[in-house]
């Protein structure tokens, strides 16, 4: 999948920025929307997302497939989500490789694997079924985690590497994710990004952690730390230029501070590429 | 080894009841932290994302009861009532009865109806878009449709009757409210919480038009209505009742013998 209209760094689109987004028409070259926000039946959400997809290209961004789930998939929020996406156009869909329902309770959360063959043939069929739903094919982000289960049988990269392969599906690599991964189980990052084929990754996010002293977490609530943007320069290194975002859910400052951000991400894919180019 | 379903199930009852299960069964401990521990930081995030769900579905009641007491007040309602929905925006149906049942909130009755109101608030704002009813459209009807006569509420609508004066309440705790403080012994009243359009909307009710609407909601044909009304309450006269309402919005649509129009 490859829409020139989503290109450089965008911004995750929050209520809290809609009138300034509409009354100033800030030079942003794409919105992610969170599509979970937009699946009410009307109402001002929807009127102001019309507003602002006349004026930009836009992704949507979705926490509820629960794809890993052994519970049945959720086909009414399957088909709400193709609706949506028909309706704004919106160059890909993206949502993560965790589970969030067991036995119809739900933890309205990202909850992380077991990398064991058995959960990758499960979630990868699941994907499969999920893209014949909605007619297109998804876009997969790697989650933060915080635990590892007994039954692990291979590192979290090997366990995403198979499930898209078998699945087909393209790959939104979250670089703080993978940072805070590292730095909770402990592993190098840099061979996490090295495994991943290029062609498959279609956005990088882009956020701030909260260090709790013995564990980060991935919590959308400040700037992008230094050793995150480090990484994201191995990641332009390795996959080239791609749509990056920055996201920020917790504590949501000015849409300034997003812009000045994005500027930084901005300037690291320059960087790089002259880098390279040299 | 254990199979995915087994995990999941485990997982899942280890955050909302963490005396069910050993996290030990399927969790490696890590220098750092036991399975346990681990588990913990998960059930703390869930814990943290329905509460921050409940305090924006009902940032009224989260006002008058102060952040720590909501806080616990939320933590008893969460392990209640699990979330069963993938979209936040369900969570918090049963809020405002668990407040009502809740003993040390006796002293504070008003609330449930206040936790009421909220929710209609939620659910309207997120209902879906619907146009006014223009009165010309009935005109099309034929004699013989009458007795077939449904009206409908918009989408949005939910009725609320309270003994408390909670859009009082309500709107004394907006926080751009001039006013904090209201009389409780004032009364309560009958209210529509819809949306116009965009516009948000809580119209307090004349008992005419609470008794007609709430007829109008229950799915009485307008006929039966205009039969039965006048007879228990004289005072009620639903033919001039209803153009009133179409007028007002409060009434939006017509459907005949289930069809809607």
């Amino acid at each position: 999948m490859s829409d020139h209209s989503i290109q450089g760094v965008g911004l995750g689109l929050r209520s809290q920025h809609y009138a300034h987004i509409l009354e100033h028409q800030p030079d942003v070259p794409w919105f992610e929307a969170l599509a979970d926000n937009y699946l009410g039946d009307g109402g001002l959400p929807l009127y102001h997302l019309e507003q602002i997809r006349k004026d930009y290209p836009l992704t949507f961004h979705a926490v509820g497939m629960s794809l890993g789930s052994s519970d049945p998939l959720d086909v009414d929020y399957l088909r709400k989500l193709k609706a949506l996406t028909q309706r704004f156009e919106s160059a890909w869909l993206s949502d993560h490789l965790s589970w969030s329902r067991s036995n119809g309770q739900v933890a309205n959360d990202l909850l992380p694997m077991p990398y064991t063959t058995e959960a990758a043939q499960h979630v990868s069929d699941r994907i499969q079924q999920a893209q014949e739903v909605l007619g297109q094919r998804l876009v997969i982000e790697n989650v933060s985690s915080y635990l590892s289960y007994s039954m692990d049988a291979m590192t979290e990269w090997a366990f995403l590497m198979e499930v898209v392969e078998r699945a087909d599906c393209l790959i939104l690599l979250d670089i703080n994710n993978i940072y805070v991964s590292a730095m909770n189980h402990g592993f190098e990052p840099l061979p996490y990004l090295e495994a991943i084929p290029v062609e498959r990754v279609v956005e990088m996010h882009l956020a701030g952690y909260e260090d709790t002293g013995d564990l980060l977490f991935d919590t959308h609530g400040q700037a992008v730390h230094p050793p995150v943007w480090a990484l994201y320069r191995a990641a332009l290194q390795r996959f080239g230029k791609r749509p990056t975002l920055i996201e920020w859910d917790t504590d949501i400052p000015a849409f300034e501070v997003l812009q000045h951000e994005a500027q930084i991400a901005e300037r690291h894919q320059q960087e790089v590429h002259h880098a390279q180019a040299a | 080894m254990l199979k995915l379903h087994e995990i999941q199930s485990q997982f899942m009852q280890g955050l909302y009841a963490p005396h069910m299960v050993n996290a030990g069964d399927f969790i490696q401990a890590r220098a750092s932290h036991s399975a346990t521990q681990s588990l913990q930081a998960y059930r703390q995030s869930l814990i943290g994302h329905l509460t921050q769900a409940l305090s924006e579905i009902y940032p009224v009641c989260l006002r008058l009861l102060g952040e720590i007491f909501f806080d616990k007040l939320s933590l008893r309602y969460i392990k209640d009532h699990p979330s069963s929905s993938l979209n936040l925006h369900d969570y918090g149906l049963h809020f405002a009865d668990f407040m009502h049942d809740f003993p040390p909130l006796v002293e504070f009755p008003y609330l449930p109806d206040v936790a009421r109101l909220e929710w209609y608030w939620h659910r309207a704002f997120h209902a879906q878009d619907e146009e006014d009813l223009q009165i010309q459209a009935l005109s099309a009807l034929k004699a013989g449709d009458m007795p077939f006569l449904h009206f409908k509420l918009p989408a949005s609508a939910h009725l609320l009757a309270s003994t408390f004066p909670v859009q009082q309440i309500w709107a004394a705790n907006q926080p751009d409210s001039p006013t904090h403080s209201v009389d409780l012994d004032q009364g309560g009243g009958s209210l529509l919480i819809w949306r116009h359009g965009y516009d948000m909307r809580i119209d307090s009710l004349s008992q005419e038009q609470w008794l007609f609407l709430s007829a109008i909601e229950a799915g009485e044909s307008f006929s039966s209505v205009c039969e039965r009304l006048p007879q228990q309450h004289p005072q009620c006269n639903p033919v001039q009742l209803a153009p009133e309402c179409v007028a007002q919005g409060f009434i939006n649509g017509f459907y005949l013998n289930g069809e809607t129009s």
